[in-house]
């Protein structure tokens, strides 16, 4: 259909001068939109995000990031004493922490790992007792840099856990002061290892 | 059917800008946001969250932006596409729920795993997020303000301009003449002489110059919306090329004159004699496209090349790909220049100059509004039709077989498409043969 130049609406069609030629937006409206959505944005992310904590990895992207290390890139500890369970023949859970967990978290850790997984608890020194499982001290933490285990923020002893495997690889190393409550993480990762 | 309610492009383009749709998806996207924020919480991750929600936001704030740019509108779910678009970064997140650990083949899903590796971690995203938001912001205030400003100038709003169309109003047809060259002895022009689709006066050079021998007074304009008129208007059906044609006659107090066109410069010419058939003494019509019907018409102007027949099947690949030459045009008439080397330089490079819309409508006016068939069949005036007999897209049996016993034909051996740049001579003798 072509519209008839002498229909004045058809010019006012071709002109513009119709309902709706107008944007529908004032053209400060994107500007001011995106003000208040940066401010509500940035305060959420800074209240949501924060820093990393104490107990925390200084660098976030290395906390629990749910992939193993490559097998042929990760770092090998055939000599490494663990009270009973010889690495290398078996995968073992190296728990770290500062003290002796929960016995209800730790046993819901242990329900989670596969069959013939060895754990082992390290803590900072052999004061603790009561754990459900091994309990190594490392006050050098001579076992925390063999694992390749980072230091917290705080500079303390880390909290976290390693997986080795049963070629005597680490093939997951993380700071997680929450660990005893990562059943479902820690099982996923067990099992991805062994 | 009203008229007003066939010709509304930018309601379709308004769309995604209407406050009730936007607060919608708002309310979609916070709802959606909290659930997801609320899950990872719960599981001692929230800056995994924010890192790919921020991922999530920049891409979705990234393609918007280059909706905007290469479409010349905005895009339709501008804020759903944020949640679409960070359920895409968090999709390992849901493998991980599944049982499935994270890989590095992951990063597929935007950065998955590289993202956390970022120095300066969620703030850095945080920074990106906004900076290419504002961007956007920015880009969609101006294409707004120039909308703006072309509806009350009495246009209808520039929907699908792009390069600096799409932040600067186009100029008014109706307060700004054609850009044009004038030639030869400084009178009411003898000629007007009109090009055809992705060209510009560039294309009558020769022509021009040899009619300014002959003291001939010569205007060649480039067309609405092609070579440096294409910052003028916003619309480009065939009344509009005239409507912006008369204006520039007027500017030149011209009195009747030939026009000759060359390919879709013939439908302007035959539209504008029959709309002001006083000011047009005789037409000469240089490989016309004169299609017998819509098929025949989708077939020749398929062999105008690929962006044509993307345009014919009404793709969206073709205002996207029209759109990104826009957004390079400078280096891409140059490309254009190196490649077409049978090509003046001047004329390859302003294959280019061209609005997407200009190109679109001048398609769709010889498929839907052709006023060729009708020209040549039962011409109103004195024409003259030169036919190359070598032509594969206007080829001249298509004239030839149609009626045409009131026109003058003449055919040049061996002449392809573009007979004004190959064969000015016989051009100019079939313009003088008219002006005798």
């Amino acid at each position: 259909m072509r519209a008839d130049s002498r229909d004045p609406r058809a010019h006012d069609a071709r002109w513009g001068r119709v309902e709706g030629a107008r944007p529908p937006l004032p053209a400060w409206a994107p500007l001011a939109w995106w003000l208040a959505s940066a401010v509500v944005l940035g305060v959420a992310i800074i209240a949501i995000v924060g820093g990393p904590g104490p107990l925390d990895d200084p660098d976030q992207g290395d906390q629990r990031p749910g992939f193993l290390i490559d097998a042929d890139e990760a770092r090998r500890v055939p000599g490494l004493a663990l009270p009973g369970r010889p690495v290398g023949r078996r995968p073992v859970f190296v728990a770290f922490a500062r003290r002796t967990p929960g016995r209800k978290a730790v046993r819901s850790i242990l329900r989670r790992l596969p069959d013939g997984f060895a754990a082992v608890l390290v803590l900072p020194d052999d004061r603790a007792a009561g754990a459900q499982l091994p309990i190594v001290a490392d006050p050098d933490r001579r076992i925390a840099r063999a694992v390749g285990m980072d230091r917290p923020r705080d500079g303390g002893p880390p909290i976290g856990y390693a997986v080795i495997d049963q070629e005597a690889r680490v093939r997951y190393a993380t700071i997680d002061p929450t660990w005893p409550d990562q059943g479902f993480e820690v099982g996923l990762i067990t099992k991805a290892a062994r | 059917m009203s008229v007003a309610a066939v010709r509304q492009p930018w309601a379709i383009a308004y769309r995604p800008l209407r406050l009730r749709g936007l607060l919608a998806q708002v309310v979609v996207l916070v709802a959606a946001e909290v659930g997801l924020f609320a899950s990872y919480r719960g599981h001692e991750a929230s800056f995994h969250w924010a890192t790919h929600f921020l991922v999530g936001l920049s891409v979705a704030t990234l393609v918007n932006l280059l909706w905007l740019v290469l479409k010349g509108a905005p895009a339709r779910f501008q804020i759903v596409s944020i949640l679409a678009a960070h359920l895409f970064a968090m999709f390992p997140d849901l493998l991980f729920s599944a049982g499935i650990p994270h890989d590095g083949w992951m990063d597929v899903f935007l950065a998955h795993i590289s993202s956390h590796y970022v120095p300066g971690g969620a703030y850095t995203w945080l920074f990106v997020a906004l900076a290419l938001s504002a961007l956007y912001a920015i880009f969609l205030s101006a294409w707004l303000t120039a909308r703006r400003a072309e509806a009350d100038a009495g246009m209808a709003p520039g929907i699908g301009l792009g390069g600096g169309s799409l932040v600067r109003p186009q100029a008014s047809p109706a307060t700004t003449v054609l850009a044009h060259r004038r030639r030869g002895p400084d009178r009411s022009p003898d000629v007007l002489l009109l090009h055809g689709l992705g060209a510009s006066q560039e294309l009558w050079a020769t022509v021009a110059t040899e009619l300014e021998a002959n003291d001939r007074a010569v205007l060649v304009p480039d067309l609405l919306g092609f070579g440096a008129s294409r910052t003028i208007g916003t619309e480009f059906h065939l009344d509009a090329h005239v409507a912006a044609l008369g204006a520039l006659l007027d500017h030149h107090d011209a009195g009747p004159l030939l026009v000759a066109g060359h390919s879709f410069g013939c439908a302007v010419a035959a539209r504008l004699a029959e709309h002001d058939r006083a000011r047009v003494r005789a037409l000469v019509l240089v490989s016309p496209p004169v299609f017998r019907d819509g098929v025949q018409a989708r077939a020749r102007l398929g062999e105008r090349g690929w962006l044509a027949r993307r345009v014919l099947a009404g793709s969206p690949v073709a205002s996207v790909a029209c759109g990104a030459m826009c957004a390079v045009r400078h280096p891409a008439g140059s490309v254009v220049a190196a490649l077409a080397r049978d090509l003046p330089e001047r004329v390859a490079r302003d294959g280019v100059q061209h609005t997407w819309p200009a190109y679109r409508d001048a398609l769709g006016a010889l498929l839907d509004d052709n006023p060729l068939p009708s020209a040549i069949a039962d011409p109103p005036i004195p024409t003259t039709v030169v036919l190359g007999d070598a032509d594969p897209e206007t080829p001249a049996r298509d004239v030839l077989d149609w009626p045409h016993e009131q026109v003058e034909v003449v055919e040049v051996a061996g002449a392809d498409h573009l007979l004004p740049l190959r064969h000015p001579g016989e051009i100019v003798a079939a313009i003088e043969a008219r002006l005798l």
